[in-house]
């Protein structure tokens, strides 16, 4: 299944950017005809399409994604490869933090169910999906960095400093996707047949969840992952601009607002892969805690 | 991928209920009993209201710079309700002038994602075969696409403008519909009207029109309003970016964008156009949680 879903993405990005209008030589002054020809022969755009795809996928398969258009000096790998550690720390950070908080807020709502705890973090959970990210980061500079000045506004240097905001930003919406699933999930793994005769033969509260509700009620949680993976890659994006990170992201909408086209298929390709393989990685665990699928 | 759509999807295999005429009823009685989501109906309905009328009713042209008040912040005396820009233009003007853009793009692309799926998923699901699954593998592969960034590609294509990130936006969010409704249409197709419709000789297109789609309905209805948040989240998104709407027309996410530049000096200028954008999808989720409840044979 992840291999035709790459073969789409790739091809899809590739007809999608060769239908656009413009090339990439026609921005500012209009070369002699003779400049264009050679400018189209030395990125191989003079060749029948069918042949310039498979170059293309060659490349990719070779993470060989062509040169910059824009950054004439490097090509779209170096400028991936130079943003993804930083893209990915945040991102990483992100998940974790999203996954464990999520899982023990919704826990603990659906234990304390149509509580004033239950309320509370079920109103938070509203507010970190209804109030976008690109409205939360400029408040949280306006409050952590400009008012209290605790920690820096924006930028980056690899210090913890720069770290905190870009990563709470980021967190936040998941957290609350992620308590309001396991909520509903849990609430409805309490009920079940065997929660109750667990607790009917004695077991204790803490052990009956533990042991027996938290399982079956973490598997909706467990196959969000693979969705809340796009989201925080998406979210990651707004993040970048918001806090000025040199990641991935912000490679793509600069490429994006410059028309500089091997470097937004690239870092869409690099994207779509990265979710994918959270997909797989997501699907596996699913089957090793979930008898009931199997893979062949 | 919203959670709720989510959970829709992977609940719909515990055997979807036909809703018949009283079960509407019943649904919209269990629906004005949540107050949330009466209380989401009504401050949309505001929302709606003051962006339909505001801009024909305030004294201020949303385009109109004035530099004797420039950035001023939100004050009664003068008239600028929620203080003015950097360029001295009414802030509340536009940020209704923007909503306008907003909402206007949100039920759009909905209506064109939901034809889309309608038609997808039932003809897929009735038809059944290989054409089911030529046409859920299509499904299955775009929906493990990033979806903002092929809307921005698609809009790279389309040209910048509000046609294009409309067009971007509905081409790529009917999927969900499109499996619902074709799990609805499996579930279907089977019952005696349906037999019925194809022993009296209708025509396969002819029964998908009449008698499966409008069986469907009910979940579509659901699912459209959590895809109304959705797209108005995804616009601003890219217009935040850079990407979407562009001058001199404005959206909420321009403006939060243009807000959030001019943060250190006029924060009002972030904090109002978001506070709208938040109202909206709040009541909206809202609703929409209301109709689940109503609506879904899984009683929470």
């Amino acid at each position: 299944m992840s291999i035709p879903t790459l073969f789409a993405i790739i091809a899809i990005s590739f007809f999608m950017i060769r239908v656009a209008p413009g090339g990439p030589f026609d921005a500012n002054r209009k070369a002699t005809p003779e400049v264009m020809a050679n400018l189209n022969k030395a990125y191989h755009l003079d060749e029948p399409l069918p042949e310039q795809f498979g170059r293309y996928l060659w490349g990719v398969l070779h993470l060989d994604f062509g040169p910059s258009f824009k950054y004439r000096d490097y090509t779209v790998s170096e400028l991936i490869f130079r943003g993804f550690p930083i893209s990915l720390e945040i991102g990483l950070w992100a998940m974790l933090i999203s996954s464990t908080v999520g899982i023990f807020l919704g826990t603990f709502a659906a234990l304390k169910q149509n509580s004033a705890w239950d309320y509370t973090v079920m109103t938070i959970g509203m507010t970190g999906i209804a109030i976008p990210t690109f409205v939360t980061a400029p408040i949280y500079q306006l409050i952590f960095g400009l008012a209290l000045g605790w920690l820096p506004v924006a930028g980056w240097d690899g210090g913890w400093q720069h770290k905190v905001l870009p990563i709470l930003a980021l967190s936040i919406p998941n957290i609350a996707a992620i308590s309001r699933l396991t909520r509903g999930s849990m609430i409805e793994s309490l009920r079940s047949n065997h929660v109750r005769t667990a607790r009917a033969k004695g077991l204790g509260v803490r052990l009956t969840v533990t042991r027996h509700a938290l399982l079956g009620g973490l598997l909706p949680t467990l196959a969000y992952l693979g969705p809340a993976t796009a989201g925080i890659v998406t979210g990651s994006v707004v993040i970048e601009r918001a806090f000025a990170i040199p990641g991935i992201g912000r490679y793509f909408v600069e490429a994006a607002s410059n028309r500089d086209y091997t470097l937004v298929m690239g870092t869409v390709i690099f994207y779509g892969v990265l979710i994918i393989i959270a997909n797989l990685i997501v699907d596996l665990l699913y089957s090793l805690v979930d008898p009931k699928v199997r893979y062949e | 991928m919203s959670e709720a759509a989510f959970e829709l999807i992977h609940g719909s295999d515990h055997g979807a209920t036909v809703a018949g005429r009283s079960k509407l009823k019943d649904g919209f009685g269990r629906m004005r009993r949540n107050k949330m989501a009466m209380v989401g109906l009504v401050v949309l309905a505001i929302i709606v209201l003051a962006c339909a009328l505001g801009p024909f009713v305030l004294p201020f042209d949303p385009n109109a710079s004035d530099f004797d008040s420039i950035s001023i912040p939100p004050a009664f005396e003068g008239g600028h309700l929620f203080g003015t820009d950097d360029l001295g233009r009414d802030l509340l003007a536009r940020v209704l002038e923007g909503g306008r853009t907003s909402l206007l793009i949100g039920v759009l692309a909905t209506v064109v994602a939901i034809t889309i799926g309608i038609s997808y998923g039932s003809i897929a699901g009735f038809f059944g075969g290989a054409v089911d699954t030529v046409m859920m593998r299509i499904v299955d592969v775009l929906y493990s696409l990033p979806f903002l960034f092929f809307v921005i590609m698609l809009t790279m294509v389309l040209g910048r403008g509000i046609e294009s990130i409309l067009i971007a936006i509905g081409a790529l969010l009917w999927l969900t519909i499109a499996v619902i409704v074709r799990g609805q249409t499996l579930s279907l197709k089977h019952k005696e009207f349906i037999e019925a419709a194809r022993a009296g000789g209708m025509k396969p297109f002819a029964i998908v029109r009449q008698h499966i789609i409008p069986n469907t309905i009910g979940p579509v209805i659901v699912y459209a309003s959590l895809l109304v948040p959705e797209v108005i989240l995804g616009e601003s998104f890219l217009s935040y970016l850079g990407l979407g709407v562009q001058e001199p027309q404005s959206s909420w996410g321009t403006l939060i964008d243009g807000g959030a530049q001019a943060m250190d000096t006029a924060p009002w200028q972030l904090i109002v156009p978001g506070l709208f954008l938040a109202a909206t999808l709040f009541s909206l989720n809202f609703i929409a949680d209301g109709l689940r409840d109503a609506f879904d044979p899984k009683d929470r």
